[in-house]
């Protein structure tokens, strides 16, 4: 990891955040700017942060340029813990909540590994199938939850779309210590991923302990996603996209990705965020549909000019 | 004295066995070729030389000392693989690729220091593709990538190679090139294990030569003797005269 792009990429990343505190309808007041302005463009840079991290892992684990946080069960989950919430009447402000939804992501994800665990091995494909599965079946039942009670039901629907709002102090800080955390650790890992990626066999014959390593590597992914979707709801494609774009751009040794992905997955998100904010002012948009409207077509843009990853 | 020694090593899976009492060592600078048909073992042999596969019955041992007792990581010091046709799904470079060999050498949370930095350039010029130090893994060709792989296991200096059909997808170039920097690597000393359905180009460049079937050594010698049209017609059950234009 050269510490010019490095440095180059922690300016882009103050840039993006200089850009997303100014804009906004009420312009560049500094009492709306420090008070109302600043939490929201830290959340999203979080966010944006943690779920670019947990994506660059999973894509890296699955050995699947496909993989995105939520293949694993962790966001439906995460969205099953809300609607749950949503039933006993709670709402995004009590601690309570995103306990469950934490809880729901975190077990989820539990749920599908020791149904893909089998005779002790956990192949990639049998976490994909499972996490799919186990994702479909959460799906299923908050749909019914929503279809059965309406008026509750709908508040939800902006959170199963991925919105970046306001929140205590408390939870920030909680998303702000995983995000970190779990990042550095990822970095940390990295030399162990790059080998991983390259083939569970091969891994093995070099002595990474490949079981518990992965255990490891999808706990970290599902905290990060779990902590991201408490504060934030299901945000796509960032967590697909940016750790595809670091990976053009700065390699795909994972130790260097991991530090790249969290910078531009929090730069992005920032802006999309700052988008959402205004493009409609004064109504707001869901930041994930904004991510989504951006990420698919550039997503296809890769996918169209990708030699070498799409071989087989 | 013997790098890895098999003495009467069984091994089944769910029951049907792979490998059926067989003995045989390979000594330092040796060349060891292991033939015979599809499903006669010879995976199976890679995978218990290596330590991935306990022996049911029997012993393997390597410099004395019982290879299952070993630790993965000094497993992996003793014997680095090379397989066959490997798929890489992201764009690491040639040289990421050989200092992944230098993994077992490390603890897990070190990061590579500059002298695995040299041992893996040293590894790919041994290879012949010091030049492709930087090249994607996916944009070079897949007799080079085979080269490549065979730097990842030279790096981490283990003085056995095991290799598991290492030239069946390289044209004749390669299929050459390959063997011809094994050949160099056993003046320096090194000792190889080689799966090969390339009976002739194999056995020219080996020591000696195992021939299995149905889990059992039906040859073990020279390489030479290998080559015997009655021999590989009963290892491959096969017409004698169909064997004598093979072999």
């Amino acid at each position: 990891m050269s510490s010019g792009k490095a440095a180059a990429a922690l300016l882009a990343l103050a840039a993006c955040a200089a850009l997303a505190l100014v804009s906004g309808p009420a312009g560049a007041d500094p009492d709306i700017i420090l008070n109302i302005r600043l939490p929201r463009v830290l959340a999203a840079a979080l966010v944006g942060a943690a779920l670019s991290v947990a994506g660059a892992i999973l894509q890296g684990v699955l050995k699947n340029p496909l993989a995105d946080p939520y293949i694993i069960g962790t966001s439906s989950g995460a969205m099953a813990g809300a609607a749950g919430a949503a039933w006993l009447g709670l709402g995004p402000l009590s601690p309570l909540f995103y306990l469950l939804v934490g809880g729901g992501g975190l077990g989820a994800t539990a749920a599908a590994y020791r149904l893909a665990r089998i005779k002790g091995r956990t192949s990639g494909v049998a976490m994909l199938l499972a996490g799919v599965a186990v994702s479909s079946f959460l799906a299923a039942l908050v749909m019914l939850l929503v279809s059965l009670d309406r008026s509750r039901g709908l508040p939800l629907i902006s959170f199963l779309l991925g919105t970046v709002r306001a929140f205590e102090p408390a939870a920030l800080a909680a998303l702000a210590a995983v995000t970190l955390a779990g990042s550095a650790a990822a970095a940390l890992l990295g030399r162990q991923l790059d080998i991983l990626s390259a083939g569970e066999e091969g891994a093995t014959r070099l002595g990474v302990p490949v079981e518990r390593m992965k255990l490891v590597l999808f706990s970290l992914a599902a905290l990060l996603t779990a902590a991201a979707v408490a504060v934030a709801g299901a945000v796509g494609f960032v967590g697909l996209i940016v750790p595809h774009a670091a990976r053009r751009l700065f390699g795909p040794r994972h130790a260097g990705l991991a530090f790249y992905s969290a910078v531009c997955g929090a730069g992005f998100l920032m802006l999309a965020d700052a988008l959402a904010r205004t493009a409609a002012a004064p109504a707001e948009l869901p930041a994930g549909v904004i991510t989504a409207l951006a990420g698919a077509p550039f997503f296809l843009f890769l996918l169209r000019r990708s030699p070498g990853e799409d071989r087989r | 004295m013997s790098l890895l020694g098999f003495e009467g090593v069984s091994f089944s899976y769910n029951g049907k066995p792979a490998i059926d009492g067989l003995s045989f060592s390979v000594g330092r600078g040796e060349l060891l070729s292991v033939f015979g048909p599809n499903g006669s073992g010879k995976s199976t042999l890679l995978r218990l030389a290596c330590g991935a596969l306990r022996p049911g019955a029997g012993s393997i041992k390597a410099g004395g000392r019982r290879l299952d007792g070993l630790a993965p990581r000094a497993q992996a010091s003793l014997a680095a693989y090379v397989p066959s046709e490997p798929y890489v799904p992201f764009d690491f470079t040639a040289l990421d690729i050989a200092l992944m060999g230098r993994s077992p050498l490390l603890r897990w949370w070190q990061d590579y220091r500059p002298d695995d930095r040299e041992a893996a350039l040293r590894a790919l010029d041994a290879c012949g593709i010091a030049a492709l130090a930087g090249r994607g893994i996916n944009s070079i060709s897949s007799g080079e990538r085979q080269l490549a792989f065979l730097a990842q296991a030279l790096a981490g200096g283990a003085p056995l190679l095991l290799l598991d059909e290492p030239t069946s997808h390289l044209d004749l170039k390669y299929r050459s090139a390959f063997f011809e920097t094994l050949a160099a690597l056993r003046e320096g000393g090194l000792s190889a294990i080689v799966v090969s359905h390339d009976l002739r180009l194999a056995a020219a460049y080996s020591s000696s030569a195992l021939v299995l079937s149905g889990g059992r050594a039906l040859f073990h010698g020279p390489a030479g003797g290998a080559l015997a049209p009655e021999l590989l017609a009963r290892a491959y059950s096969m017409p004698p005269e169909a064997a004598a234009r093979l072999a």
